[in-house]
């Protein structure tokens, strides 16, 4: 579970993601290990690897800042104002400012879409916080949350059957508390406002699966687990597949989805890729998945053309700032907004700061 | 940047649109309180700017010290020594 202090401004330049002014790492209350708070801004990600490298690029953000898998990046979702005034489109429009709120972290390893980029243009803000482990033992514990941002969910969450978790607004946030479930939560204490939670987010799967796993007595233990049951149980009881066939599937497309996230983090051995799909491309042979698979050739040019790109303009960009280094400053004289001249030679021995900006 | 501003510290904000001067109002509405100049298309090409946000340092004697794209954090750090660099502790006016 998340929470969240200030904002920090966080831009993407081109698809980059890139810290900007004030973000920063934070610790704050024992007992809640705050690690990072921060608001990132996405650009118009309408292309299809665009969201994906973008996704990858957050986990990796947590993964390269505190090194840990357990930590977790959950995304709140707000649409920019300005960008919809400005016609960015949304595609969901039912869906409410600023309610949205999706927890990523491994899941971000997933091929699925989730709400956080149903809008082409929109603000999303990072929240990242350890989160508890797996292991039921391990989670029990309590955090107070500095926000408002479980309030729209559910205050008894049974989510899992092994773990009961509970969230009561207190004054200035939330209080979290994990607890084993002991015994483990029956189908009769399923808490249907945590179904209506996953609708109401659209996490349609997830709503289905868990439906299907407690009329199962399933005891899954995470929403990916509870996902993947609610797959698993279409295909077979719609009898599309066999369950061998099932397994060759899944084991495909766990190939593909790991080639996928392999595509777009690498940016230093294409080759290797390259030489890993060529490799596994004859076995995809007589599959459905095929088309996917031989997609992932093309993607990983249009990976190497977008970063020899990238590169080059680092590297203008590097030049000129070598090229200014040490140099007297480039004169220029302006009227700043209220008509007043600005000169830059009448302001010798002041520390000057250029600010070069644009609202874009 | 209010905070270093009374040991010699002034910011100028450049921008280079067109039509920027309701975003640079609404700057100003927020608390923007240094000078921003508009249209500045020739100053970004003077200095070879492209990425946004790009901030740029210069010295007393008027020497490009620090330029840095985006990355806040690193380059407050410069500010702060080069503001501490002879010590010159007029406190620092409007540039108007």
């Amino acid at each position: 579970m998340v929470a969240t202090l200030s904002f920090a401004l966080v831009g993407v330049l081109g698809g980059r993601l890139q810290e900007g002014n004030g973000g920063g790492l934070a610790r704050v209350e024992p007992g809640l290990q705050w690690v990072y708070d921060g608001t990132l801004s996405v650009g118009t990600t309408t292309e299809r690897e665009d969201r994906r490298e973008f996704k990858v690029r957050l986990h990796y953000l947590a993964l390269e800042k505190f090194g840990d898998r357990s930590v977790r990046v959950a995304l709140v979702q707000k649409v920019d104002p300005v960008a919809g005034a400005a016609g960015g489109e949304k595609r969901r429009p039912e869906e409410a400012e600023g309610t949205v709120f999706t927890e990523l972290g491994p899941s971000l390893l997933r091929p699925k879409p989730y709400g956080a980029f149903w809008f082409k243009r929109a603000n999303l803000f990072l929240y990242l916080a350890p989160f508890p482990p797996r292991d039921v033992s391990a989670t029990a514990g309590e955090w107070r949350v500095p926000n408002r941002l479980f309030e729209t969910l559910p205050s008894r969450s049974n989510l899992t059957g092994d773990q009961v978790w509970t969230t009561e607004p207190e004054e200035g946030g939330v209080r979290i508390t994990c607890a084993p479930a002991s015994p483990p939560i029956s189908r009769g204490e399923f808490n249907p406002t945590t179904l209506e939670a996953y609708r109401q987010t659209y996490i349609v799967d997830r709503a289905e699966g868990l439906v299907k796993a407690f009329e199962r007595s399933w005891r899954v233990r995470s929403t990916e687990e509870i996902e993947d049951a609610a797959i698993t149980l279409r295909l077979v009881e719609s009898k599309e597949m066999t369950p061998d066939e099932l397994r060759t599937r899944t084991a495909e497309a766990d190939w593909i989805t790991t080639t996928e996230m392999m595509v777009a983090t690498e940016e230093d051995d294409l080759d290797a890729l390259v030489k890993r799909v060529e490799t596994a491309l004859p076995r995809f042979a007589g599959s459905p998945l095929r088309a996917a698979a031989e997609d992932l050739r093309g993607e990983i040019d249009r990976k190497i053309d977008r970063l020899k790109k990238d590169r080059a303009w680092w590297e203008e960009d590097r030049k000129t700032g070598e090229r200014l280094l040490g140099k007297a400053a480039p004169e220029f004289t302006g009227r700043d907004l209220e008509g007043n001249e600005v000169s830059l030679p009448r302001l010798r021995g002041k520390v000057v700061l250029l600010n070069f900006w644009a609202s874009w | 940047m209010e905070r270093y501003s009374n040991k010699g510290l002034v910011v100028v904000g450049i921008n280079c649109e067109d039509k920027a001067e309701r975003e640079a109002r609404f700057a100003r509405s927020k608390g923007l309180s240094y000078p921003i100049l508009l249209e500045a298309k020739p100053i970004f090409e003077a200095y070879g700017t492209r990425g946004m946000p790009t901030n740029l340092l210069i010295d007393r004697e008027g020497i490009v010290r620090d330029r840095r794209v985006a990355n806040w954090g690193e380059f407050e750090k410069r500010i702060e020594s080069l503001v501490e660099e002879k010590g010159d502790s007029t406190p620092g006016r409007s540039p108007r």
